[in-house]
């Protein structure tokens, strides 16, 4: 019977599941920082229309659809091609993919915003394409780039309780459980937004503040 | 792997989906005018003189934007199932779906209120216009081609935000689909279908609005 009451152990159930979140958010932000950083650099570079064509399309895909169809198709193709799908992965790759078309963009925005003076700089001192991106353009570009990426960090820890719809077991499907059982959703539901609050609002704010740290001092066009 | 696609299910049941798409529509159109509503009001009372209102509005406007939408939707629907109020789940869904987006318009109207510059208000005051004429003739005008195009982007994430609340069963393309797969299992069909139509969607509001901007407020003609 003490199974329906809600006890101090099932908000320890709820932290270990906001762990496993902000675990899930971050493998989504390395696999989608490397897609984007490359697909963006790609996409503002290239002169291959083909190639800009292909990669558009992935983004506009992934900027257009819900990110709920999104974990679904990935979660139901996988076993298709034979991938045995355990929640982890479809979560976690699908997730990735959304950051990486969003990071694409934030990456396109900042490179695009460097002057072609800045490239031609390097080439006169002999720099390769790699070189210049290195040492003249990314640092004047990530300037650009990290406002707008803690935005959206604070919108995939948001985003990433979709998961919880294929039953991978994060904070969000933990509360449902809790709800369910205990029959006391006022209670539980606001825990929970009370923890999802405690891990984005910091971040929200660290990234205001940095969007007025990183444009001072800038050049006013 | 042996499996063999059937495209021919999403294509057949293509009046069913596209029904979805009408559906989908229905909720959001719903959700962004009370959004609108909720977002205007919200954004005048976080500039507002009363301490008490401009709490209120920031602990709404904070609270809704740094929870998840899911979790506020668990959280009507359950919430106020369990204090007798049996709301049916399109409508709890359109609810969640307007008091979310009211939070995020209520900071793209406040961003576009107070960009305006101070000296652009004192002009008007100079020229011997009252508060409300300031407002309506120079305010508004520019606050509005300010909000445009932010508007139209969260509209559209508003359309896209609206497959969520498939969750709770309310009636959707998202939810359209899933009905469809529970019947014919043939679900990377049937989502690659509905994806492509949400694709579709997105696209052709983006393509509006851009059109609607352009001729009503000449935004980005220059």
């Amino acid at each position: 019977m003490s199974e329906f009451y809600f006890k101090l152990s099932d908000i320890v159930f709820m932290l270990r599941g906001a762990a496993i979140t902000l675990g899930l958010v971050c493998i989504a932000i390395i696999i989608g920082g490397v897609i984007g950083f490359f697909v963006g650099i790609i996409r503002s570079c290239t002169r291959n229309r083909i190639i800009r064509s292909v990669l558009a399309v992935y983004v506009e895909f992934f900027r257009s659809t819900p990110l709920l169809l999104q974990i679904f198709l990935v979660f139901f193709a996988l076993p298709l091609i034979g991938i045995e799908v355990k929640a982890i992965w479809a979560a976690s790759l699908s997730l990735g993919l959304y950051t990486g078309s969003y990071m694409s963009e934030i990456v396109r925005a900042g490179i695009s915003a460097i002057d072609r003076v800045q490239w031609n700089s390097g080439a006169a001192l002999a720099m390769t394409f790699w070189q210049q991106l290195y040492y003249v353009i990314l640092p004047q570009a990530l300037r650009i780039m990290i406002p707008p990426s803690i935005g959206f960090l604070v919108g995939l820890v948001k985003d990433s309780s979709l998961v919880s719809i294929i039953g991978f077991m994060e904070l969000t499907r933990i509360s449902r459980l809790i709800s369910d059982r205990t029959m006391q959703p006022l209670l539980v539901f606001t825990i929970t937004g009370i923890i999802y609050f405690i891990i984005c609002y910091p971040l929200a704010v660290w990234g205001r503040r940095m969007e007025i740290r990183l444009s001072k001092g800038v050049k006013k066009p | 792997m042996g499996y063999t696609f059937h495209f021919e299910i999403p294509f057949r049941n293509l009046p069913f989906l596209l029904n979805g798409v009408l559906l989908t529509l229905e909720i959001s159109v719903l959700a962004i005018v009370i959004g609108m509503v909720i977002g205007v009001i919200a954004a005048l009372g976080r500039n507002a003189h009363n301490k008490i209102l401009r709490a209120i509005a920031g602990s709404y406007v904070e609270f809704i934007r740094n929870t998840p939408f899911l979790i506020q939707l668990y959280f009507i629907y359950f919430v106020l199932t369990s204090f007798g109020i049996n709301l049916t789940a399109t409508t709890a869904g359109v609810v969640g779906l307007a008091i979310n987006s009211g939070a995020y318009i209520a900071e793209i109207v406040r961003a576009g209120i107070e960009s305006i510059q101070k000296g652009t208000i004192e002009a008007s005051y100079s020229l011997g216009m009252s508060r409300v004429q300031c407002l309506f003739y120079v305010i508004f005008p520019i606050a509005i081609r300010r909000m445009a195009p932010p508007l139209s982007n969260q509209f559209i994430g508003i359309v896209l935000a609206s497959s969520i609340v498939s969750v709770i069963s309310a009636q959707e393309l998202t939810w359209t689909a899933s009905v469809l797969e529970s019947r014919t299992y043939r679900s990377f069909e049937i989502y690659i279908v509905t994806a492509i139509l949400y694709f579709i969607l997105a696209q052709a509001l983006s393509i509006t609005f851009t059109k609607i901007n352009k001729k009503l407020f000449r935004i980005g003609d220059y």
